[in-house]
């Protein structure tokens, strides 16, 4: 069970290059695509659920050719966009089982149990026959999480997935996927690292629309072992850091500044080595990529 | 602070491209209406930039204009919660009055200026140096700004106001268009459905001003209304300090109910408490059933259903819709509540009537819903948001396509059927409970809804391509503009006007006819070419977040493939076949006729025969016709022959014979002693030439024979005449006429300018005598002997007294042989009928109906009789044995009389409710005018040219106004007077051609209609009964049966001045040979008690008399006559007025000017005035009757 993308490429009506020859070869499991706002994910994420024709390059999955039989994939996929919006004077639960039909549902009994499994499992058994539209985010974001898993896909995109979610949500949600994760493709595409970190066994990060890392988390984060470097800092003092180090990441603590340099070297005074984590693997791999440090 | 957000409002407005969208279209449409041919709004003959016309421009664009300032004002409130703007805003140090007005003012002022495009534009078509000089007058600065300032300024701010304050209220830019949507059907139809009877009421209830001004000008001449500004005063003026202040009422409200606080957003109202149970719940626990998806036909029989399920509830829960039924109910209620008055007398509301007006008064709504909710459920996955999660979800786009298509055509089927149930409630509010469900489906609900669903196939296909949602409507619109201006193009033909087919005119006798069949066939069509569009849409469906065309375009070859291709080439064949089947129906079977097509045919052929008018001819002396009518085939074969003799003093060398209607061909025709010298096939003239020069008293013979058949079905004008059931068809559609006249050729005057002729076509004046050798018929006095042939089924019926009945092989034959000389002007008539007869003072009086029309039947019997008895003991002998009357199918309304035998519609009379006595009985007004032709007509025949008229219709509209005084009661007869004149007054404004008096009457219009019966009524009110009647009797007497010289109005008129004093001979001047007008007013009645115990009443009064010209131009002329007086206990002809409350009544010589009248009587009068009963022709009727003061 595979997803391999070849040199998918889309260049939008504007001129705008989303995707820049993007080739990935996805196995089962959860698969992490990492990326900042823009970098093309959710362009991606839509061109691999066959909602967008790209202007070149090829998708196959499971030996079906997903530009040529968009009907085919369809078939197996489970989709959640990064925005959704949803019918009004619908519930919940209507709408759910609206959806079991459109993903071949059909027989009554079968789809009654699984559209109440999935509303337990979301946690919106109780609001089931309340109207969407007087949803919150994260009780939408849930109801896309469930329908997203009707029909036992083979193929789960979720783009953005824990957007809106609190923390005890979003770690619900996780577990749900990862559950799932092991027997199926599931390519979940975010700006927050610790998504990835938590559950992926493999990810990319996409910068500009190019593939800019890819690797299984845990290498990836091995192969900075020793080269991150952290310093507390005065706000005052930044912009020398910045114009001394590869600087790859700053955060505030308690009112000063603690930055993440990126060296295989021991930078200098006040440095001392860090564990590094994901997500240092992440913006040390944005700065190193010219356009995307602009 | 109040300025600044004023004027920020205006800029800001300013750069709304909505805004110059609108103005650029309305000032193009402004502008080609100017330099066009045609014109907005009433009066099509005033100079389009007169005050009149102008106003009406203005009123009619300031409706479209509500949708264009409704964005404005309601948006500049409504924006601030949609853009979440708001509490930024109003959290800022302004007060609401400054921020709530402000903001009004703003975008009120934006909407004032920009209405002034419409001025702009129609100014600028003034200056276009190819505009017809005639339809202007030179450009007054005060006829743009007049009617700017008092009418469309006064509308907007109302309009505005009330949209304003409900945007404030609600919040909601969908509430203040739903309210504007819903306003202009009120309007509509409220206040246009009671302007045809220019109430009074309505002239102060019409926010628009509308019903104030044509309450004004309901009397004006064409000369007023190009001449006379805008009326701001009286009941205008009032209506516009009602509506100003209700407007500021309505501005207040808001401001007082206004809140600056947030409202919460609706969302958050209903907002669903998150159910979240204090425990996390273990999700390892619940499993989900891997049940695996199937797709397989159970799947996407279950996906189209749900599909359709789902689309079906997102319209009919939305409460937009909901408003929109309600207000299709209103509509229908208010379009057929009147129920087709006549004279006031409604209609029994029967299927036929009801289908009629709902198909008239319920087009735009479905039409709206076919074209919005076909975009709507197009973008509704954009537009809310779900076209990923539905886009990739594995259902076939068919399944998504299909759904739509059926949701809106459930939609349609639905408003169709509310306008149904509407129609059926008021036929049970009239007590009416012949409920006919299935005629309601056929004639209305099916026809209807196949027509509107191909509508909404064509909107989706087109919303399927368009890139936005306002281009597909764009694109809708032009399309249903060009539905009503391709015919004045030429371009009619249903083979290439997508959802259109051949009229089906309904008949209660003749049900849908065969016209079905041309319908349907072309519904079939254009139903193959929409699933051929259906599979393009479905093909080029924009899934998930593909909008491009090139790319779906690119894909369409690959989703064609397969069934969907399949389905393509099957509609592909069968658009092929069913349009070669139309092709050959239309173009082969039958000629293919236009509108401008047939215009042109008039024109050549008057330009090439009208030279022959004044070629002497022979006289038809004897006519014997043998007519085989098989009317399922919609087949006549008539032959026959015309005995001819030379009345004329010269012998004649050519006879002119020609076949009026295209549609009847003649296969034989021969003129013994001549041959044929000249023809014309294509217009079916021909002229013999005799071999020896007929000599004056000679003989010859005509032999011919004609076939008018129907095969098939026609682009349009299909044949109405020889049908089903209910056939009626005159002479001239199936004999050869001889000689060239005018009846048929071009009236219209633009249609004569188009195709070079002279711009009016009149009859010969009065003056020259030549015209009295030709009568109104173009025939002479005959004999006839018609043997017509029918089915068995069916009643055969002709002029003449029957002589032979029989039935053989399923056909029944009859023989009328006429008994009295009668013109060559004659009918055959074939139904299913049943028949009433009633022997009275030796006439057969009959009535052949329709069994579902019998409810009348008695009094068309009763009027029958008392006309008979009236006519023969006033005018003389009646000349036939028989008075029948004929039913014969609505495709035309009105009655006809030929000799004793006067084919009646079904469409009134035969209906007519009359269980309220005090409703005119018009159904026997018509049977005894028609009985009255007989004599005036039939007996005396007019000669053709002017005048004709006064001597056939006045004549006719006089004597039957005698018998209904005489058996319905004076008051009856008065009130249908004061109709007669209120409706000619009101035409005269209208008419394209210049008025022209009595006497020289050119056509059946109003003049002899309506002013001719009033004109009679103050003749025999001045001279006497007994005066007039003996000088009809002695015109009578001059002309009855008498051949040429034909008589001319002013032979009546020279009988009416025998005897006539000098101020009788005047008034007879007055009446007949100019346009008189009076205008007698009662300023005053002042009431006295005197010393006797009677009472004094002084009447101040002003009267005055005028002369108009033909187009309204009045002058004002000396008065000295009598008029009559009358004081009474209650208002004449209201309520309860009864003829004993008449007080006192006389007439009394006035002079013009103001004077006073005195009045003594025992009791106390109420009321009193100056010509009570509207005698004189008076343009203010309303102010003759005063109540008494003192």
């Amino acid at each position: 069970m595979k997803l391999a993308i070849t040199n998918l490429s889309h260049v939008y009506a504007n001129g705008t290059r989303a995707l820049d020859g993007v080739s990935l070869s996805i196995p089962a499991g959860m698969y992490g695509l990492l990326g900042p706002n823009g970098a093309g994910k959710s362009t991606l994420m839509r061109t691999v659920a066959t909602l967008q024709s790209p202007t070149s390059g090829s998708i196959v999955f499971e030996g079906i050719d997903v530009l040529k039989s968009p009907e085919a994939l369809r078939r197996l996929l489970g989709y959640l966009p990064q925005e959704f919006g949803v019918y009004p004077r619908i519930s919940a639960y209507g709408m759910l089982d609206h959806m079991a039909i459109l993903k071949g549902i059909a027989h009554y009994a079968e789809r009654k149990e699984v559209v109440e499994a999935l509303l337990h499992q979301v946690n919106l058994w109780g609001v089931r026959k309340k109207a969407l539209t007087g949803f919150s985010g994260g009780m939408k974001q849930r109801f896309g999480i469930a329908q997203a898993l009707i029909g036992n896909p083979r193929l789960i995109i979720v783009d953005e997935p824990t957007a809106g979610l609190d923390p005890e949500e979003r770690s619900r949600f996780l577990n749900l996927l990862a559950e799932i994760g092991d027997r199926v493709v599931v390519i979940l595409s975010t700006h927050i690292v610790e998504d990835v970190a938590d559950l992926c066994t493999r990810m990319a990060v996409l910068a500009e629309g190019r593939i800019v890392l890819e690797g299984a988390p845990q290498e990836l984060v091995a192969q900075l072992r020793g080269r991150i470097w952290e310093k507390t800092i005065d706000r005052a003092a930044l912009g020398d850091h910045v114009a001394a180090h590869r600087v790859i990441s700053t955060r505030l603590f308690a009112g000063r500044t603690i930055i993440h340099v990126a060296s295989d070297a021991p930078p200098g005074e006040g440095f001392v080595p860090a564990a590094g984590s994901l997500q240092d693997v992440y913006f040390s791999t944005l700065r190193a990529s010219p356009r995307a440090a602009a | 602070m109040f300025l600044r957000i004023a004027g920020f409002e205006f800029r800001y407005q300013l750069r709304n491209p909505i805004l110059w969208i609108a103005l650029t279209v309305l000032g193009l449409l402004v502008f080609y209406v100017t330099i066009g041919p045609n014109s907005i709004g009433e009066g099509p003959g005033v100079h389009k930039n007169a005050h009149f016309k102008v106003t009406q421009l203005y009123l009619m664009l300031s409706l479209i204009y509500m949708f264009v300032s409704t964005a404005f004002v309601a948006n500049a409130i409504v924006r601030d919660d949609e853009t979440r703007f708001g509490p930024i805003l109003r959290t800022a140090p302004i007060t609401k009055a400054q921020y709530l007005l402000g903001r009004y003012a703003g975008a009120f002022t934006v909407a004032a200026l920009g209405f002034l495009i419409i001025p702009a534009a129609l100014f600028a078509g003034t200056l276009m140096p190819w505009i017809d000089p005639t339809r202007f007058e030179p450009n007054h600065l005060s006829a743009y700004l007049m009617p700017y300032l008092c009418i469309a300024l006064p509308d907007i701010f109302v309009t505005s106001a009330l949209f304003f304050s409900l945007a404030t209220m609600t919040r909601s830019m969908l509430a203040a268009y739903v309210s504007v949507v819903a306003f202009l059907m009120l309007w509509v139809g409220t206040v246009a459905a009671s302007l045809n009877g220019h109430g009074e009421l309505a002239a102060y209830i019409d926010p628009l001003g509308r019903a104030a001004i044509a309450r004004t000008t309901r009397y004006w001449t064409p000369d007023e209304l190009n001449t006379l500004g805008t009326p701001i005063y009286g009941v205008l003026l009032w209506n516009r300090i009602i509506w100003i202040a209700v407007g500021a009422a309505a501005l207040a409200w808001a401001l007082s109910r206004f809140r600056f606080g947030e409202r919460m957003p609706r969302s958050a109202r209903r907002r669903a408490k998150d159910a979240q149970p204090s425990e996390a719940i273990d999700i390892a626990a619940i499993r989900v059933p891997a049940t695996e998806p199937r797709f397989d036909g159970a799947t996407a029989w279950a996906q189209l259903r749900a599909r359709t399920r789902l689309e079906m509830a997102q319209i009919f829960r939305s409460p937009a819709y909901l408003v929109l039924l309600g207000i299709g109910l209103i509509f229908t209620v208010a379009g057929l509540h009147d129920l087709n008055p006549t004279w006031g007398t409604p209609s029994l509301p029967v299927t036929r009537l009801m289908v009629q007006l709902l198909n008239d008064n319920y087009k735009n709504i479905p039409l709206i819903i076919a074209i919005y909710y076909s975009s709507e459920l197009v973008w509704r996955e954009q537009d809310r948001n779900v076209h990923e999660i539905v886009g990739a979800s594995p259902i076939p786009d068919w399944a998504y396509v299909v759904p739509k298509v059926l949701g809106v055509s459930l939609v349609l089927v639905s408003t169709l059927l509310v306008s149904m149930v509407g129609s059926v409630g008021i036929q049970l509010f009239h007590g009416y409970t012949e409920l006919e469900i299935g005629k309601y489906l056929l004639w209305y609900l099916l026809p209807n809804a196949a027509d509107y669903v191909l509508i909404a196939i064509l909107a989706v296909f087109v919303q399927a391509i368009s890139p936005h949602k306002f281009v597909g409507w764009g694109i809708m619109l032009l399309y249903v503009v060009s539905r009503s201006q391709l015919s004045a193009l030429g371009l009619e033909d249903h083979l290439y006007t997508y959802a259109q087919g051949p009229a089906v005119p309904l008949s209660d006798m003749n049900g849908q006819g065969q016209f079905w069949i041309g319908a349907w066939s072309f519904r079939a069509y254009w139903a193959a070419f929409a699933i051929l569009l259906l599979v393009l849409s479905h093909a080029l469906w924009r899934r998930g977040a593909e909008t491009r065309l090139m790319i779906r375009l690119r894909r369409l070859p690959r989703r064609l493939n397969g069934a969907a291709g399949g389905i393509a080439a099957i509609a592909a064949l069968a658009f092929a076949a069913l349009g070669t089947w139309c092709l050959v129906n239309t173009h082969v079977w039958n000629v293919y006729r236009t509108a401008r097509g047939d215009e042109r045919y008039s024109s050549e052929y008057e330009k090439l025969f009208l030279r022959y008018e004044k070629v002497l001819q022979p006289s038809v002396t004897m006519v014997r016709v043998k007519a085989e009518l098989w009317p399922h085939q919609r087949k006549l074969v008539t032959s026959g022959t015309l005995d001819l003799v030379n009345r004329q003093s010269v012998p004649l060398s050519e006879i002119h014979l020609r076949m009026r209607s295209a549609e009847t061909k003649w296969t034989m025709l021969a003129v013994s002693g001549a041959s044929l010298a000249k023809d014309y096939p294509r217009f079916q003239y021909r002229i013999y030439r005799f071999a020896r020069p007929l000599a004056p008293g000679a003989t010859a013979r005509i032999a011919f024979t004609t076939v008018r058949q129907q095969i098939g079905f026609r682009n349009a004008n299909n044949d109405t005449r020889v049908v089903d059931n209910g056939t009626l068809i005159p002479n001239m559609d199936v004999v050869p006429s001889i000689g060239m006249d005018r009846a048929e050729l071009l009236q219209d005057p633009d249609a004569r300018r188009r195709n070079g002729l002279s711009a009016e076509l009149h009859p010969a004046q009065l003056e020259d005598l030549t015209a009295t050798r030709t009568n109104m018929f173009n025939g002479d006095w005959v004999k006839t002997d018609i043997i017509l042939t029918t089915d068995a089924d069916q009643t055969p019926i002709a002029p003449g007294a029957k002589v032979a009945d029989t039935v053989q092989g399923g056909r029944r034959t009859a023989r009328f042989v006429s008994e009295a000389p009668i013109q060559n002007y004659f009918s055959i008539q074939s139904a299913h009928y049943q028949e009433r007869h009633v022997r009275h003072n030796g006439v057969d009086l009959a009535v052949y109906y329709d069994a579902q029309h019998a409810r009348n039947v008695d009094r068309m019997l009763t009027a029958s009789a008392h006309a008979l008895d009236t006519y023969r003991s006033t005018f003389g002998p009646y000349q036939f044995s028989h008075i029948r009357v004929v039913e014969f199918p609505v495709y035309v309304t009105a009655a006809i009389s030929f000799a004793g035998t006067f084919p009646y519609s079904e469409g009134f009379g035969f209906i007519a409710e009359l269980s309220d006595p005090g409703r005119i009985d018009y159904t026997q007004q018509v049977v005894a005018h028609e009985l009255a032709h007989q004599y005036w007509g039939n007996q005396a025949t007019p000669a053709a040219m002017q005048g004709a008229s006064m001597l056939g219709e006045t004549l006719a509209q006089d004597s039957a106004q005698m018998v209904m005084g005489k058996y319905a009661g004076r008051d009856q007869a008065r009130r249908h007077l004061q109709q007669q004149l209120d409706a000619y007054l009101f035409t005269r404004g209208f008419e394209r051609k210049a008025e022209v008096p009595l006497a020289r009457v050119e056509s059946g219009d109003n003049v002899a209609y309506q002013k001719g019966p009033v004109v009679m009524h103050r003749l025999r009110d001045v001279l006497g009964e007994e005066r007039v009647n003996a000088a009809l009797r002695r015109y009578l007497a001059r002309f009855r049966f008498r051949p040429a010289p034909w008589p001319r109005s002013l032979d009546l008129i020279a009988e009416f001045r025998k005897g006539a004093s000098p101020a009788e001979n005047q008034l007879i001047t007055d009446l007949f040979e100019k346009i008189t007008l009076y205008d007698v007013r009662t300023k005053a009645a002042q009431v006295r008690k005197l010393a006797d115990g009677r009472y004094e009443t002084t009447l101040t009064v002003e009267a005055h008399k005028y002369y108009a010209t033909g187009d309204g131009k009045e002058r004002e002329a000396s008065l000295a006559e009598p008029v009559g007086f009358g004081v009474f206990a209650s208002m004449p002809g209201w309520g309860a007025f009864d003829a004993k409350d008449m007080l006192g009544r006389r007439s009394v010589p006035i002079h013009s000017g103001e004077q006073q009248i005195r009045f003594v009587t025992p009791a106390k009068p109420a009321f009193a005035g100056m010509d009570p009963y509207d005698i004189l022709i008076d343009r203010h009727p309303e102010d003759n009757i005063v109540p008494t003061t003192g």
